[in-house]
């Protein structure tokens, strides 16, 4: 990660100002005439599934496609998977019972839409959308994606482990995010606010993966593939629950892409700048471990990645087509244990370390006036070091289950260094620690069988900027079995990172004064199962976000700092269907509309677009030896930052195919994508930090892969 | 008259503050209406849906077929369990939808040269002529007073709620990693005079009574 010194001020995302004119008033028409049709489509599916007509659980429960689940063993019952959510209230629970808008994404999903990276997956779920700027990626949730920020809005677990780090808040997702896809066992995305339970980051939303247990590997596995700009990847994995009762799994990955082999940009597109053309400046290599043991009530877990990514972009002015090696590392450690003591309290409590470290290279111009070309290489190199200790205990009784849980942590080595190597200069030199802790208490209150109120609460406490306090409600009334009202309010915040507190980038200054961002939310979703595996659901939700953290120049010196200065409003509607049918055919769709506005000046934030559509389509071809998944995305324009002179990336619609087949030979699995099916040339709104107004997506690749089981 | 002025006025004022909202939401009034109709005749049709399929129907097919692997692998002491041409009988005691899907499983099908039926019983029941008492989360009952009104008779107390083996119970339903599993008291099913087979055992986590006050 770098240190950014943008000097942008704090007119960071708001676009320039939006005249209500004719073409806007057309467009919004017809935004509002899709939406119609949309809800009207969803009526008629709604009254067909309310005729009446007989039908009951008799009919349906037992189709023949599916087992006799009395001939089931007692073996195979216990491995039948039953959709859960455990982030939404750090417990297992239905997915219609979560005071939250759930969305799961399957292991099985991952393989039929060929899914390569955590943004993949994210690309394909309801309402959030990912740019890449050919470094990073940037997880946009209920229409909020500031350029030039980290995601540190959006909270990534992996099994229930915090994965964004002090320094810049990142959430890292594409090639960066510390698991192969293949150990995922399902992706929980949770949206709304999670502080109560989580604390920082969990501002828009949660996303908790959830990885694979040894004995469902029960053995070992190879995977390899091949795919286009000269990517390889390798994979193999060993997991297995041994006969003294351990559980374990092993991983290894390593990934290497050289990339756009010519990288062509128009922003630099001059004589000197070899014509806009970086040429084999796009390459990325990365190796990960995965290992979790498990035995009786403890599990071990680590995990490490080390991404190296080429940045062909000349992020921070510096030279383009000129080698920009741009290194991510993060690992953790912990240990956990969960059991029922005493009488009957539910106990989970874990120790953890985790590493941080980026080392980043940039070459600049330093050509003096009048003075012969000169360059001047800077190295960057920053890492953090934490500690900390979870615990919670639960307790069920009559019609309340009270958890209270605590959390910990103590940054020990914080530490932000850059210097020019020649002539030599140290240009930031920051060591430094933090500690924090929270407190939280949850309630799930039963006021009726079908009526659950949760409520929660934490206290968290920085020694930074001190503390804050974050409640939120949720109502959860199921007036008949197959309909869920629920009924949300709640409280975030996210913390101000290391760079943003410390103020130790280039001509910058500290802001003792800054706090954290707040936002608050309400929130409304139906859900309703209908006849024949389909399922509805709808939402609608408004969030108010307060102090948003933005840098700005001092007038007086003329020094860079970050100040808790913009407010922002979002208002939408989002809705899904989703079918399964009992011989497999999986299709889900879903529409968003929504709305992020600077609170004062009323204008559209930058990278919000205002409408996303999502389809997948999964499609046994022969039974479950051969299957196809189709994907479709569409992203209506998105502003560009204010004052570039590309006003806004373009609507864009993607598709993606992928076929696969496993087990006709025993063991293997074969998949083809194609990604980006119809070539579509799109963009996503590019940060501060870099020169394009918009940076430009991959074009239609492919990928094959195989992976053999024994 | 001044009826009619002030109904005008109130009915200019509805249409201004109407309005304001409207422009507030930048929409215009006939696209708000349209939204507000939209919405309650989708609210309308949601509400008129009829019972069928249900979100946890997987979850309870997948408790029926352990019921019915209850039924197998337990042993009733002799002359608790009918004549052979008689029904082994599995009540559900349930505020939901797990009777129906629980049904649809088990009715009919042969244990132990016996013919399954399940039925419903909604309170604590007076009668047991079952062998079998499933008790769901909706039907929010302490597994200890179930016990307390089962006392002296050899039914298999089963259910999902939190450590309800421990708790009063003899088989609980567990969730762990995604799936269902079992929880057993042994203790109590030997109190009751049933035979637990040791392949139940074998598979089931054994869980031990907790001291309740």
């Amino acid at each position: 990660m770098a240190l950014r010194s943008s000097g942008r001020g704090s007119d960071y995302s708001l676009h320039s100002a939006q005249v209500c004119s004719k073409k806007v008033l057309k467009k919004r028409r017809k935004a509002l005439c899709t939406f119609r049709v949309w809800l009207w489509v969803v009526i008629l599916i709604i009254s067909w599934g309310s005729l009446p007509i007989s039908y009951s659980a008799n009919d349906s429960a037992l189709g023949s496609a599916e087992p006799d689940f009395t001939s089931l063993s007692l073996e195979e019952l216990g491995s039948i998977k039953v959709p859960t959510v455990y982030g939404a209230s750090k417990h297992d629970q239905r997915i219609t019972d979560a005071p939250s808008s759930v969305t799961i994404v399957t292991s099985e999903e991952v393989k039929t839409f060929g899914y390569r990276t955590l943004a993949d997956i994210l690309r394909g779920v309801r309402g959030l959308y990912v740019s890449y700027d050919r470094t990073y990626g940037y997880i946009g949730v209920r229409g909020f994606n500031r350029p030039g920020d980290f995601g540190g809005r959006t909270l990534i677990l992996v099994d229930g482990h915090r994965l964004n780090e002090p320094l810049f808040d990142s959430a890292f997702n594409v090639t960066d995010f510390i698991l192969d896809v293949d150990l995922i066992e399902r992706v929980e995305v949770i949206r709304g606010p999670g502080s109560t339970l989580y604390g920082d980051n969990a501002f828009f939303g949660v996303i908790n993966v959830i990885t694979r247990h040894g004995k469902d590997v029960a053995g070992a596995e190879i995977s390899g593939s091949v795919a286009s700009f000269d990517t390889y990847q390798s994979r193999v994995t060993y997991g297995n629950r041994l006969t003294n009762g351990v559980e374990v799994l092993f991983s290894g990955s390593y990934f290497d892409s050289q990339g756009h082999e010519r990288l062509y940009e128009p922003a630099f597109d001059t004589p000197d700048q070899n014509n806009g053309i970086a040429e084999g400046r796009d390459g990325d290599t990365f190796y990960s471990g995965f290992a979790s043991i498990k035995y009786h009530q403890f599990t071990l877990e680590g995990a490490y990645i080390a991404r190296d990514k080429s940045a062909p972009l000349a992020a921070y002015e510096t030279l383009f087509n000129t080698p920009q090696p741009t290194i991510d590392k993060r690992g953790f450690a912990r240990l956990n244990f969960n059991d029922t003591l005493g009488e009957d309290w539910v106990v989970s409590a874990s120790a953890y370390y985790d590493y941080y470290g980026s080392d980043v290279d940039y070459l600049s111009d330093a050509t003096a006036p009048g003075g012969p070309f000169a360059t001047v290489l800077n190295k960057e190199r920053d890492h953090a070091q934490w500690t900390g200790f979870e615990g919670q205990v639960s307790k069920a009784f009559d019609q309340h289950r009270l958890t209270l849980g605590t959390e910990l942590r103590y940054d020990f080595d914080l530490t932000l260094h850059s210097v020019n190597v020649s002539p030599y200069e140290v240009l930031t030199d920051f060591h430094g620690s933090a500690e924090r802790g929270g407190l939280f208490l949850q309630d799930e209150y039963s006021i009726l069988t079908n009526l659950v109120l949760t409520a929660g609460l934490r206290f968290d406490d920085y020694s930074s900027f001190g503390n804050t306090l974050n409640p939120r409600a949720g109502l959860v009334y199921n007036p008949f079995s197959k309909t869920t009202f629920k009924l949300l309010y709640g409280q975030a915040y996210r913390a101000p990172n290391l760079f943003e507190y410390s103020g130790v980038g280039i001509d910058s200054k500290s802001n003792p004064g800054l706090g954290p961002e707040h936002i608050r939310t309400y929130e409304m979703v139906y859900e309703q199962y209908l006849p024949a595996n389909l399922r509805f659901s709808a939402s609608g939700f408004f969030n108010q976000t307060d102090n948003l953290i933005a840098q700005a120049v001092d007038p007086d010196d003329g020094l860079l700092y970050y100040r808790n200065v913009e407010n922002a409003q979002t208002k939408g509607v989002e809705m899904e269907a989703e079918y399964r049918s009992k011989a497999g055919l999986f299709a889900r769709a879903s529409y968003t509309l929504q709305r992020t506005e600077d609170v004062s000046t009323h204008e559209e934030l930058s990278n919000s677009p205002r409408q996303l559509v999502k389809a997948n389509v999964g499609v046994p071809l022969w039974g479950e030896k051969l299957g196809a998944g189709l994907e479709l995305q569409y992203s209506s324009r998105a502003l560009a930052l204010p004052g570039r002179p590309i006003g806004s990336a373009d609507p864009y619609w993607v598709f993606n195919a992928t076929l696969y087949s496993r087990e006709i030979v025993k063991g293997l699995e074969l998949s083809a994508s194609v990604y980006n099916l119809l070539d579509e040339k799109y963009t996503n709104p590019a940060g501060d930090e870099l020169t394009p107004s918009v940076i430009r997506q991959d074009g239609r690749n492919f990928r094959l892969k195989l992976t053999y089981k024994y | 008259m001044r009826i009619n002025i002030d109904k005008n006025l109130r009915q200019q004022a509805i249409e201004r503050k109407f309005a304001s909202r409207c422009r507030k939401l930048r929409i215009c009034p006939d696209q708000c209406l349209s939204w507000c109709i939209s919405t309650l005749i989708l609210l309308f049709a949601s509400m008129t849906v009829r019972a069928a399929e249900t979100p946890s129907a997987l979850e309870y097919k997948v408790k029926a077929g352990y019921l019915f692997n209850l039924a197998r692998f337990v042993e009733w002491p002799a002359g608790s369990l009918p004549l052979s041409d008689s029904f082994f009988t599995v009540a559900v005691l349930d505020e939901g939808e797990a009777l129906a899907v629980i049904q649809s499983v088990l009715d009919g099908k042969q244990v132990n040269g016996h013919l399954m039926k399940v039925k419903s019983v909604r309170t604590n029941p007076a009668e047991k002529d079952f062998q079998i008492l499933f008790v769901t989360r909706a039907a929010a009952k302490s597994p200890q007073d179930l016990r307390l009104s089962l006392a002296g008779t050899a039914v298999l107390l089963v259910g999902e709620t939190d450590q309800f083996a421990e708790r009063g119970g003899m088989v609980g339903f567990v969730r762990e990693q995604e799936a269902i599993h079992l929880t057993l008291n042994l203790e109590r099913t030997t109190a009751a005079g049933l035979k637990v087979s040791a392949r139940l055992s074998s598979v089931a986590r054994l869980v031990k009574s907790l001291d309740l006050k």
